[in-house]
């Protein structure tokens, strides 16, 4: 930002016909990252030319080039009072402000300078979390490996979500998704009598309430009830045939409780809807081992690892595939996919 | 006779022939399992317990012992301690008297002596000497000690002339003939190198005992029986040093060949299969056999163990108890030296999956033909409830009835929790109907006390001859199902010694047994319902 900021600071300079050796000399130090330089140069500039503009500017830039936002404020604001039109004075007035606390007041010259990263924050500590999400989704998908931008993207989106189930318990404390949203609450907080009363409310209030038997059925299984939790999902792929994780988590638990043939059918027709979810086929793939199919084990476990060469979905594949092979005899086989298992287990590295 | 102490068992709801327990503290048994827990979580204290069932003293009636603990404090001073020679700290053997009350008879016995510095564990039993009288060996954190039975009602340590002292920090232990010497050689599993200078601090917050990949591995001892009185360790000649972290073992010839194995539970490492090579060696074939890792390929928290037919093929297979949310394993043996993944299959996969097991046996609790699984149950972690609250440290144990090779629950007759640990099988009361004693920490052990029912039996007290005394080893087929013979498997515990066959409706057996020595014994038409006495034949 700061190269593109010297950039347009050099091009405004060599536009006003006074520009003496103080301004190139404080264009030359901020270049050279000289902050200290540039601050002495750029006041000399403006103490022989009170009424130019690209001097202030050019202060103000220095000094946020030296973190001191506070001081910036000043001359960038000068900046633009002298002349409104330099409007590269916006960004760095943004963010000056933003440093300093002045969330409400950045927004406007963020918006001017069109920078979503900026205004997303801006918006956040404003309390807009509805624009704050749309710009940082904006900003992270221009800066996909930025951990700041995941991060405030990440909270604006927590507190947005926050923000409107206390809406929705205020506004309607009673009602079936005020207390599905508070089984959830429930649940992450762990307090789990309190979390199944309120699914189980919620339920009993509208029993075809869309996603509840869900919600509820990974409740239990997280909770290691499966026999709960397949009751929930059967109800919840009986609302919604058409919904493959209901499919695939009926079948999950079928196939924790053994019936392995009901498991299958389940777990085929998730793989029908939603095609290639690694999750799904390795657990098609444990079902139809189960019953003795090999074949079919071998082509559900061999589609994961062609959708995934390491992690856990990708080490429990190779070990299946090297259970098969062994049983059948297959001693080369059976080593490779031990290989490939124990590489597939290794942990992956973080992106950077 | 026998002091209720719990909730009044509940009456059959299911099958009307299905078994419930009396569950209670037998009268004039006032052991308390010591664990001393303490701030520090130091991890000894939650991994003790062991219990045996043993006729000392050749009466008929199965006597008990038990293993207790001993003081921790915060900052366990050197040298260690624990106070064993304090009597609330000793282990204790009550024998049992004609009525069903038992007497405590430790220090007659000469059973006080748990040495100083440790910090007890298990125990197995087994006549080393063949002189007739069962033997105690006690592991502990410190040195194990071996108890010779003297054949008069006292005991006396000969740990250091047997050798078999091990050190370090021991689990369980079992007796078995690898070389069918007639003679027994033992195995003791050792979970770790730790000592109290080097203990960590773990869960952050919360503070936990720490998970056993914080501390380094260690090895396994394998004792071979010198016939006469003493012990060679041929761990490494053997095979069977490979590290980990063992917990439980078990013995079993899963490939027929004439040789004990040895399945090893480990805690969140690999499984251990040591196959008997017939030559004095094993090679460890866990994976290779398919009973390494489950069905994900992942380890879990082995710590009970057992290796016995469930499903009456007249092949052994292994269950193992670990934590919650990982499923109790079952591998079921496909005969051709490998082994199936069928804890899902076998309804354990819902059964177990919140539950945390120690001690456990496959036994016919309701004497249906077919072996029913039984484990006491409690979480590793005194504070997991904290952490994971749908995860809980105190838990009733499991009686899971086996219905053709599918495992239903049963009614165990109490639902109270407690932090079980240890868990001895046997018929107490000779009535042909098998019972379970187990221990809690900070509790009077409680006797599972079979209530029995109409089904029919039969218990063979094998007497070897040419094999070991103990009749350990002996494969014994009668109506359609196999057993084993042997004391050991569950989790720092050793059962009645006797093989127990529940024949259902069935008046006669027809009984086969393979002795170690390779005798085939055959007794056609043998009547039901009895405690029969099988000799070894001393020639072919």
């Amino acid at each position: 930002m700061i190269h593109a900021l010297v950039l347009c600071l050099a091009i405004q300079a060599s536009a006003v016909q006074t520009a003496d050796q103080h301004q190139e000399a404080g264009i030359a130090a901020l270049k050279a990252a000289r902050n200290s330089e540039a601050i002495v140069e750029f006041k000399k500039v403006i103490e022989l030319d009170p009424a130019d503009a690209p001097g202030y500017y050019g202060l103000g830039v220095a000094y946020m080039q030296s973190a001191d936002y506070g001081a910036a404020i000043s001359p960038l604001k000068k900046a633009l009072e002298l002349d409104s039109t330099l409007t590269v004075v916006h960004l760095p007035l943004g963010y000056a402000l933003l440093g300093q606390g002045y969330a409400s007041e950045a927004i406007t010259h963020l918006q001017k300078a069109n920078d979503k990263a900026g205004l997303g924050i801006a918006q956040l500590e404003t309390g807009d979390l509805p624009n704050a999400v749309q710009n940082l989704q904006a900003a992270v998908a221009a800066r996909p490996k930025d951990p700041d931008m995941i991060y405030y993207l990440a909270r604006a989106t927590g507190l947005l979500s926050k923000q409107l189930y206390d809406m929705l318990e205020a506004a309607y404390p009673n009602s079936p998704r005020a207390n599905l949203a508070a089984a959830e609450n429930y649940a992450a907080l762990r307090q789990q009598e309190e979390a199944e009363a309120h699914y189980k409310a919620a339920l009993k209030q509208k029993p075809d309430l869309p996603g509840a038997h869900l919600a509820l059925g990974v409740f239990y299984a997280t909770a290691s009830k499966w026999p709960e939790a397949e009751e929930e999902f059967r109800e919840a792929a009986k609302q919604q045939p058409g919904n493959a994780e209901a499919a695939y988590r009926l079948g999950a638990a079928l196939l924790q409780d053994g019936k392995a043939n009901d498991a299958r059918v389940e777990l085929e027709r998730a793989n029908r809807l939603l095609p290639d979810m690694p999750e799904t086929l390795v657990s098609l793939g444990k079902a139809e081992s189960m019953e003795n199919n090999s074949a079919a084990a071998e082509k559900a476990w061999s589609r994961v690892i062609e959708l995934e060469k390491t992690g856990p979905l990708a080490s429990q594949a190779h070990f299946g595939l090297a259970g098969i092979y062994r049983k059948q005899g297959k001693v080369e086989a059976t080593a490779r996919e031990m290989k490939l298992y124990q590489e597939a287990k290794q942990p992956v590295s973080q992106p950077q | 006779m026998f002091r209720k102490l719990l909730i009044p068992v509940l009456l059959m709801s299911t099958a009307p022939s299905a078994p419930t327990f009396d569950v209670g503290t037998p009268k004039g048994i006032d052991f308390v399992l010591e664990h001393s827990p303490t701030p520090k979580k130091y991890l000894i204290e939650t991994m003790g317990g062991g219990v045996a069932l043993l006729d000392y003293n050749n009466d008929g009636l199965l006597d008990v012992f038990f293993v207790n603990g001993g003081k921790i404090t915060s900052e366990m001073p050197l040298p260690l301690s624990f106070d064993r020679n304090n009597p609330k700290y000793w282990n204790r053997l009550y024998r049992q008297n004609k009525d069903g009350s038992f007497t405590d008879v430790t220090a007659a016995a000469g059973l006080s002596k748990t040495g100083d510095g440790n910090y007890g564990m298990g125990v197995a039993v087994g006549d080393y000497d063949n002189d007739g009288y069962p033997d105690i060996y006690v592991t502990n954190y410190g040195k194990n000690i071996l108890y010779h039975n003297n054949g008069n009602g006292t005991f006396t340590d000969v740990t250091a002339k047997a050798g078999v002292e091990a050190g370090g920090w021991s689990e369980s232990a079992g007796w078995f003939d690898y070389d069918n010497d007639g003679y027994l050689d033992l195995f003791v599993t050792r979970y770790m190198e730790w000592d109290p200078a080097h203990n960590k601090d773990c869960g952050g917050y919360f503070h936990t005992y720490c998970p056993p990949a914080e501390y380094p591995m260690t090895t396994n001892i394998l004792y071979h029986n010198n016939r006469d009185g003493t012990f060679t360790d041929v761990s490494k000649a053997s095979g069977i040093a490979k590290k980990s972290r063992s917990l439980g073992v078990a013995f079993n010839d899963y490939d027929n060949d004439g040789y004990a194995d040895i399945m090893v539970a480990n805690d969140a490492v690999q499984e251990f299969l040591f196959h008997n090579n017939g030559n004095g060696t094993f090679t460890e074939v866990g994976l290779d056999a398919g009973v390494g890792f489950t069905d994900n390929g992942s380890p879990v928290s082995g710590m009970g163990v057992d290796f016995r037919d469930y499903d009456n093929d007249g092949l052994p297979d292994i269950v193992i108890t670990d934590l919650a949310r990982q499923v109790y394993v079952l591998f079921h043996n496909d005969g051709n030296g490998m082994f199936s993944y069928r804890s899902m299959e076998t309804g354990l996969g819902v059964l177990t999956a919140g539950s945390s097991g120690w001690g456990m046996r496959l036994e016919d609790f309701d004497n249906d033909g077919w072996k029913d699984l039984f484990v006491v149950q409690s979480h590793v972690m005194d504070n997991v409830d904290q952490v994971t609250p749908s995860i809980h440290y105190l838990q009733p144990p499991l009686l899971a009835f086996n219905r053709q090779g599918r495992f239903e629950a049963g009614d165990v007759g109490t639902s109270r929790p407690l932090a079980y640990r240890g868990a001895a099988f046997g018929d107490i009361d000779n009535d042909g109907w098998v019972d379970v004693m187990t221990t809690a920490f900070d509790q009077h052990p409680l006797l599972f006390k079979n209530r029995g029912g109409s089904a029919h039996w039969l218990t063979i007290s094998l007497r070897g001859t040419r094999s070991n005394r103990d009749g350990y080893g002996a494969r014994v087929h009668v109506n359609g199902q196999s057993q084993y013979a042997n004391a050991g498997g569950s989790y720092l515990s050793s059962s009645d010694k006797r093989v127990h066959f529940g024949l259902g409706g069935a008046k006669t057996a027809d009984v086969e047994i393979l002795w170690p020595s390779g005798i085939h014994q055959v007794l056609k038409g043998v009547q039901a319902d009895q405690i029969l006495e099988v000799r070894e034949p001393e020639k072919p």
